[in-house]
């Protein structure tokens, strides 16, 4: 390797969707992983949002409009048990994923489930006029908006409940409240669906794949926090001295080169930082474009986020309904809206996740700082492991996240899975048979320094479990 | 030595501990990285209680030395990244066993139970406040080709959590990440107003560090800082 910093472009190209959740609890459906991106035109100036243009007036009339049209989506729901927390939740991500009110009021009424748009006196000559009118942008942006959403859903729901209770209750003025954002300039900063470079640096495509690189490579077990520190990068130790066995760090550095690339404390008592340094992947699309290099910019104004996002959706049925009289004890209710109740439970469920279409292309960046030639076989070595295990994000048990990953070094391939192929330019080779080579000259030391061992104390070995997950393997694809 | 104005746009910076971001500490970390090279992961680390004498500062730092009332720092301003900030967002990360892993792998000795619930193998959902900031601009007096080439060189991204992506510098767009001019003004030490944009050796004021390492207790001086 030559020079202080070795850079690596990467593309990724989905070959089926990719799932990435953002772990919101209580969600209907699992959103992707997302940021919000600031916007800038071709000076690098920052674009500000429209809405800073409308008046008070202006703004208590389209809020009225949105409200309206939200309850005929509210009135077109199934039979099912709605909450207006599930009703937010779903307007959130329809709201991201469409471009414009006619698509999103579509796709809305379509979701809740229900036979169509449900309308009541003139609601059908309403929303041909909303969605007809210069407003519906606006409209779509107080949906997008996670203050105004909220407020407008909440209203909803109050309404709901001044029916209820009787149509005298007096209603509270909505019209007097007036979000500061307003006033104020706020640049346009959409939520770009990104995937994370913990996990492109950690997962299997990183630290966890030269792990395992490392212990396949001789076939050896571990005790726990070896394998902890292998895995992510050890916890911190505390030890009677606060001193730092720099001798120790610098036996380690030169008998664990991906201790060097990927960091982390060790089981020691100081953490150091890895030489790796890695850069979220970007879609490319336009919202995306200010992450990307210029070279890729124009390419990516041609498409916008919410051509690349999707809803999956799936199915969970109720393993009772072919089981009750066959197995069970006793026969048990089925019902639709069993809470919580053992001897009764519902037909199944249906979940949704928000995922990238297949076909969308990611770009990334890593940069090895004073990287060794070890350091860059250790990385190489990820990637042989990836190879066997090429999945990225979440739910791979259901096909998502296969993908073409190409890396370059200064416009020239330097690695690339394409196809189910991994192929390694020269100097990747170079840099794993070095790697190779460091690991079988020092493995008694590095053997020692794990506590590793080649057998299990019931004898079994690495290559067992290799004919037994093959055999498993084998026989899933035959069926 | 030129007058010179430096700026980057990081995306979802992550920085928590101090008002603000000092570029002098940037340079002299990678002058060090430099001076070292793959030796500098192993050096002693820097601790808030490493005494003066083994602090070093190397001449390959491309800024100008200054002094007043006997203490030196560089010329170079201070950036306020409370000030820079258009908004905060939250973005979450888990830390999670892979159990199918540690059934492969581990030594498999009789009933061993890994505690999830504490300790080192604790399942962690955590949440990190990051900033959009339109852009950082520092002025300094130094070496601007030199300032140019160390910043190209070692920072893609800036703040915590930086080699996970968070502070992530986006391109200009002509591809750089980092803007280096050469100014006529210097307003590395006071703007066109006379306010400080860094801490100055003061014989009244607060006493806070004055040259990088900016945690090390030795580099506490009286400062006259910033206004807010």
């Amino acid at each position: 390797m030559n020079g202080q910093t070795f850079e690596l472009e990467g593309f990724i190209t989905l070959k089926s969707s990719l799932a990435h959740g953002a772990f919101e609890t209580g969600a209907t459906v699992v959103p992707f992983r997302r940021e919000p991106v600031l916007q800038r035109n071709a000076n690098d100036e920052i674009i500000f949002e429209d809405a800073e243009a409308l008046s008070s007036e202006a703004l208590s009339a389209l809020r009225a409009q949105a409200r309206r049209l939200l309850a005929i989506a509210w009135r077109s729901k199934s039979e099912r048990q709605w909450t207006y927390a599930q009703f937010q939740d779903r307007i959130l991500v329809y709201a991201r994923m469409t471009t414009t009110l006619a698509a999103l009021t579509a796709r809305l009424i379509r979701e809740m489930g229900g036979t169509g748009p449900v309308y009541r006196e003139d609601d059908a000559q309403f929303l041909a006029a909303t969605l007809a009118s210069p407003a519906a942008p606006h409209i779509l942006e107080l949906l997008r908006d996670d203050g105004e959403r909220l407020l407008l859903v909440a209203q909803l729901q109050a309404e709901s409940q001044a029916r209820h209770a009787g149509a005298e209750t007096e209603m509270f003025d909505f019209g007097d409240i007036q979000p500061l954002a307003v006033n104020t300039r706020r640049p346009r900063m959409p939520l770009v669906p990104v995937y994370s470079a913990n996990a492109l640096r950690n997962a299997m495509t990183g630290r966890r794949g030269a792990a395992l690189y490392l212990l396949d490579h001789f076939g050896w077990f571990v005790d726990v926090p070896a394998l902890r520190a292998l895995l992510s990068g050890g916890a911190l130790q505390k030890v009677g001295s606060s001193d730092i066995d720099l001798g120790l760090r610098v036996d380690l550095l030169n008998l664990m080169p991906l201790y060097g690339l990927y960091g982390g404390a060790f089981n020691q008592n100081a953490m150091i930082q890895g030489s790796l340094k890695a850069a979220k992947a970007w879609p490319m699309v336009a919202e995306a474009a200010q992450m990307l290099p210029p070279y890729l910019r124009h390419e990516a104004s041609q498409l916008s986020m919410a051509d690349i996002v999707n809803v999956e959706a799936y199915s969970r049925r109720e393993d009772a309904l072919t089981l009750v009289g066959l197995y069970l004890k006793r026969p048990i209710a089925i019902k639709k809206d069993a809470r919580g109740d053992d001897e009764a439970t519902h037909g199944g469920m249906v979940f949704e996740r928000e995922v990238l279409v297949a076909g969308t292309q990611l770009y990334t960046s890593q940069s090895l700082v004073y990287a060794s030639q070890l350091q860059l076989g250790a990385w190489v070595s990820a990637w042989q492991t990836f190879a066997r295990v090429p999945y990225l994000g979440g739910a791979s048990q259901q096909g998502n996240g296969r993908a073409n990953v190409c890396w370059y070094h200064h416009s020239v391939p330097f690695l690339s899975y394409v196809d189910d192929v991994l192929w390694l330019s020269d100097a990747a080779s170079h840099a794993l048979e070095a790697y190779n080579a460091h690991l079988d000259a020092h493995r008694s030391e590095i053997q020692e320094l794990l506590g590793a061992v080649t057998a299990r104390e019931d004898g079994t070995t690495a290559a067992d479990l290799h004919e037994w997950q093959a055999a498993m393997e084998s026989e899933e694809f035959d069926g | 030595m030129d007058n010179v104005r430096i700026s980057c746009r990081p995306h979802a910076l992550y920085y928590e501990r101090d008002r603000w971001i000092k570029l002098d500490s940037l340079l002299l970390k990678a002058a060090l990285q430099e001076q070292y090279g793959a030796v500098f992961q192993a050096l002693p680390p820097i601790s808030p209680t490493t005494p003066a004498e083994a602090l070093e500062y190397p001449d390959a730092v491309p800024l100008e030395r200054r002094e007043r009332l006997g203490v030196w720092y560089y010329a170079c301003s201070w950036v306020d990244v409370e000030a820079a900030t258009l908004r905060v967002f939250t973005s979450s990360y888990v830390r999670h066993l892979s159990e199918e892993l540690f059934r492969r792998y581990s030594l498999n000795k009789g009933r061993e139970v890994i505690h999830t619930g504490k300790g080192a193998d604790k399942l962690v959902y955590e949440q990190e406040r990051l900033r959009l900031v339109g852009e950082l601009v520092w002025y300094a007096v130094g070496d601007a080709a030199e300032i140019k080439r160390l910043l190209e060189t070692y920072y893609h991204s800036l703040g915590k959590k930086e080699s996970q992506g968070c502070g992530q510098l986006a391109p200009y767009s002509d591809g750089s990440l980092w803007r280096v001019e050469v100014v006529d003004y210097d307003y590395s030490e006071r703007d066109a107003d006379g306010k400080a944009t860094r801490g100055l050796p003061a014989e009244r004021g607060v006493r806070y560090p004055v040259r990088p390492p900016y945690y090390v207790r030795a580099n506490v001086t009286t400062l006259e800082l910033p206004p807010r």
